[in-house]
């Protein structure tokens, strides 16, 4: 940790003394023998943006198993009329195919699982899978043309969201976290919610919002899902804010003394993640609480919003914590990967997503927040065109499939109502305008107004960034 | 084959000379022969001389046609140096013929075919030059009258600082003109490219676009001039002096920016770093303290330390929203910190630096509406939940370059204020491109009637009846 850091977690110390949290806040920061605010912020390690930024904040909602793209967002008319067909040789080539479909001869063409109507004065294609989103069709940057590296679901998420396929390295949430520091001081600058929705789930790598090699205070931090989003955030019984004060006061003074002899980062990290808590016990009730939603805002988002611990609970959560200045939010949606019984099981999974992503866009919209919130909607990568499994036996499936996936973008600064980049005619290969993983990273980095290639830290005697030593800008998908 | 005719045809530009000399020598003999004195023995010589010059000129002109396979000649200009060329051979073979053969026909046309000669082999050189050089060679540099006497384009005034150069025209084009146009102009298109003026360069050439708009990745042009220098694709070609590291940097800039023309930097919104502005100074040829009044031109002023510290003590969290250009973001720090007396004024002392400013939440009132006027870089303004009036939109619109407002959550604000706006922009033009105005009493009958003269300007008014999830919004131009 360099002077500058230091100097920002005293001033984090310092504004404790604000009295923001009344007498206890005051009291620790007393304890502490702080007795000037030097009015610094959290700030990050850039000094300013690189350019002005459009997005001064991201919800970014990762729907982890991997979405179909033929069944959402990139219709292929080609897969109806052929559906039961093989694929053609000329398009599958002799790229690899995953390990699940190796043993397959047959590769049968399934068609759009929903039927694809356009939307919009733009009239984007989207499949009725989508109802509620389709309304805001004019809101969306679709990118029918993403393409990663990957095919496997942590690696090829790992590799989305921190630009390298194994685990170690520091998460989009955390690089702007590590970046642009916090907006509010009293909440943490990335937080991740997760959820498995009712399809099937897979197991996720927290490395998916992990820090790496960046002090640990920049990873993302976890809200659960129950009625209590951080564990233990109330106060035991008998025990006062004041008295909690001086106790993490207490640890963090035996905590830098300790730093003064081992001089071991991750020390600082510690205490800024004590005083952090020490905020959140305050913060977080407020935040998280839905109490004082009116019943129509509530409505937006559907039925589910009354469970705590549902996605659309999720959220609704995901903009008052936008709203709040969380610069990262960022809502892991476990349950995409229909290897069997896609058909069955897809629609369910959509519902439980559509009306609440939809309810969020309009809720930022009208509050005015779309203007300058980004809203991700993406996977690690796509489903295949055919089917793996027998295509007559009802629980068929769909593989995980690199060569091309769907995106969208909403709000600061994209460009609305607009489809970018075009695959072949089953979906299979990109042939217009591809979009590589570090090209989606670059350019979100862009729109927060961050340089890709600028933001960096030294680790193992090399300066690490997001898009490793690749990413090129995509123009078009700018407003 | 062709290579070996390549190999002789580059020799053209060698033995093109030796005609030039001797038809100058043969005249300067033939007048030197003409006087009266004992010089009249030069005489005898001039049949020599004339087969020599008819001779060069022959092999000169089939070296040359030998050059012309070589493609990229097949211009006008071309086209008359060849045609000249072989007039200028036919006429010193007669030439010959006569000295030889007819002393008293050659003692009549002698003086004035040697001059006629002269004449042709000025003409034919100059067509030469034109290939080589450009066609703007001899009067680049020539003094004005003489630019207007001979009809040459009247050069661009040069900018006097960088915010008002023109990206193409002051500062790309004049690069490639001494880089690239000995190959690719009007008069020679090797590749059939021209780089003389935009619209030929965005042609491109025989494989197509050189330049895409928005990537210096993809254009062909830049990944010919960063190559290696001994790669074969690499430009300049054949040795010629190569652009300048700067000057790719340069070029590098303004693909990436979208190839911007006809415009100037300050207008066309382009950034342009410290670094790349310094070197478009030294490329412009303008002083150094050229780059210190750029940040001036282009940019917006900075906050002193002390200001800063005191707009965060005063509970502002204040963000620098461009290295390069300035602007400062100002939000509230915690939602229902009040705003008060001391912290517009603070406000109003950074007014000048500021290009966001959010104030929700902050119990804002009429009076408390900081002023506006003084707040002349900024273009978005947020203060919704607030306790704001129909009064103050007047003075929100004072602000000049303003492109979003939240009004949201400010009950008192009716349909009264879209009419004031009307009234405005019916006066001077608005950058407005959003107004939210949900939870106002905005109604939204006001919304959907919203008159030709604010139809640029998207109004959006939320779920204003509380019974649908639609949106109400204005029908708008983006």
């Amino acid at each position: 940790m360099n002077e500058t850091q230091l100097k920002n977690l005293l001033a984090r110390r310092a504004f404790l003394q604000k009295g923001s949290f009344g007498l206890g806040a005051a009291a620790l920061a007393e304890l502490i023998g702080i007795t000037t605010a030097s009015g610094q912020q959290q700030a990050g390690t850039l000094v300013g943006t690189h350019h002005a930024p459009r997005a001064k904040r991201v919800i970014y909602l990762h729907m982890f198993g991997a979405i179909s793209h033929v069944d959402t967002f990139n219709y292929c008319p080609e897969l109806e009329k052929r559906h039961g067909e093989q694929i053609p040789a000329s398009i599958m080539g002799d790229g690899r195919v995953s390990t699940m479909v190796q043993g397959q001869t047959q590769f049968p063409l399934v068609r759009n699982l929903a039927p694809f109507k356009q939307h919009g004065q733009s009239g984007a294609w989207i499949s009725d899978f989508w109802p509620h989103v389709a309304g805001h069709a004019d809101d969306l940057c679709i990118i029918n043309s993403m393409v990663t590296d990957h095919v496997n679901h942590n690696p090829a998420a790992q590799f989305l969201q921190t630009g390298f396929q194994l685990a170690g390295r520091p998460s989009f949430g955390s690089w702007v976290s590590y970046g642009l520091g916090s907006d509010n001081n009293n909440l943490p600058a990335f937080i991740v919610l997760n959820n498995m929705g009712p399809g099937q789930g897979q197991n996720m790598d927290s490395a998916n919002f992990g820090s790496g090699f960046l002090p640990s205070h920049f990873q993302g931090v976890q809200f659960m899902r129950g009625e209590q989003p951080v564990h233990y955030i109330h106060l035991p019984d008998g025990l006062s804010l004041q008295q909690q004060g001086e106790d993490i006061a207490a640890i963090n003074a035996l905590a830098q003394a300790q730093y003064g002899e081992s001089n071991d980062d991750e020390i600082l990290s510690k205490v800024a993640q004590y005083e952090m808590a020490y905020r959140m016990q305050s913060s977080v009730p407020e935040a998280t609480s839905i109490d004082d939603e009116p019943n129509y805002i509530l409505e937006l988002y559907g039925p589910e919003v009354h469970q705590p611990g549902s996605f659309a609970r999720q959220c609704l959560l995901a903009r008052r914590l936008a709203e709040r200045n969380v610069k990262f939010v960022q809502l892991f949606y476990n349950g995409w990967d229909f290897h069997f019984g896609i058909t069955a099981n897809q629609p369910v999974m959509s519902k439980t997503a559509d009306q609440p992503i939809a309810g969020l866009l309009t809720d930022l919209k009208q509050r005015g927040m779309l203007e300058d919130t980004l809203v991700v909607f993406t996977s690690e990568f796509g489903r295949t065109p055919y089917s793996q499994g027998d295509i007559n036996n009802p629980i068929f499936g769909r593989d995980h499939h690199p060569y091309a996936f769907s995106s969208w973008l909403a709000g600061a600064g994209v460009k609305a109502g607009y489809t970018h980049g075009r695959t072949d005619d089953f979906g299979y290969h990109v042939v217009e305008d591809p979009v590589h993983v570090h090209d989606f990273n670059a350019t979100l980095m862009h729109l927060l107004g961050i340089d890709h290639e600028l933001l960096t830290f030294r680790f193992q005697g090399r300066d690490f960034r997001l898009t490793d030593v690749h990413g090129d800008l995509v123009r078009e998908l700018l407003g | 084959m062709t290579e070996l005719t390549y190999f002789f045809g580059r020799f053209h530009v060698l033995v093109l000379h030796f005609p030039i000399v001797l038809v100058s020598l043969a005249t300067l003999f033939q007048f030197l022969a003409s006087g009266s004195w004992d010089r009249q023995n030069i005489r005898h010589i001039l049949p020599f001389m004339w087969l020599l010059t008819f001779l060069f000129a022959l092999l000169t002109v089939l070296l040359g046609l030998l050059h012309f396979t070589e493609g990229g000649f097949d211009t006008p200009t071309g086209y008359s140096h060849r045609n000249w060329a072989l007039v200028f051979t036919l006429l010193s073979g007669i030439l010959w013929f006569i000295s030889a053969k007819n002393a008293s026909l050659y003692k009549k046309v002698g003086s004035p075919s040697s001059l006629l000669l002269v004449v042709l082999v000025l003409i034919t050189g100059h067509y030469g030059g034109n290939i080589t050089h450009g066609s703007t060679y001899l009067t680049e540099y020539a003094p004005q009258p003489i630019r207007v006497l001979v009809g040459a384009d009247v050069p661009r005034s040069a900018p006097l600082t960088l915010a008002e150069a023109d990206p193409w025209h002051d500062l790309i084009q004049p690069m490639l003109t001494s880089r690239c146009q000995s190959c690719h102009s009007d008069s020679k298109q090797r590749g059939q490219l021209n780089l003389s003026n935009f619209e030929a360069l965005m042609k491109g050439g025989e494989n197509g676009a050189v330049a895409v708009a928005g990537s210096s990745a993809e254009s062909e042009m830049y990944r010919r001039v960063t190559l290696s220098g001994n790669h074969e694709d690499f430009m300049p070609a054949e040795g010629k002096t190569p652009l300048t590291p700067e000057q790719v940097s340069l070029l590098k800039w303004w693909l990436d920016a979208g190839m911007p023309a006809n415009t100037t930097l300050a207008s066309s919104g382009v950034d342009l770093s410290k670094e790349l502005a310094a070197l478009a100074v030294s490329e412009l040829g303008l002083s150094s303290s050229e780059t210190e009044s750029l940040a001036n031109s282009l940019a917006i002023p900075m906050l002193s330390q002390q200001q800063l510290a005191e707009l965060t003590k005063a509970g502002f969290i204040v963000r620098l929203e461009s290295q390069q250009l300035g602007g400062y973001l100002i939000r509230n720090q915690a939602p229902g910190l009040a705003l008060s007396t001391e912290r517009v004024g603070l406000l109003e002392m950074a007014a000048g630096s500021v290009t966001e400013l959010d104030l929700a939440s902050a119990q804002v009132t009429d009076d408390l509406l900081p002023d506006m006027a003084l707040f002349t870089e900024l273009t978005h303004l947020n203060l919704s939940n607030n306790l704001l009036t129909d009064a103050v939109i007047s003075k929100i619109l004072q602000t000049p370059k303003l492109e979003v407002l939240n009004l949201y959550g400010n009950p008192r604000i009716t349909d009264l204020t879209l009419k004031s706006l009307e009234a405005v922009s019916s006066q001077q033009n608005l950058n407005l491109r959003k107004l939210y105005l949900w939870q106002t009493s905005v109604s939204s009958a006001a919304i959907d009637s919203v008159s030709d003269n604010l139809i640029s300007i998207g109004l959006v008014g939320g779920i204003l009846d509380k019974t649908t999830t639609t949106i109400t919004e204005s029908e708008s131009l983006d």
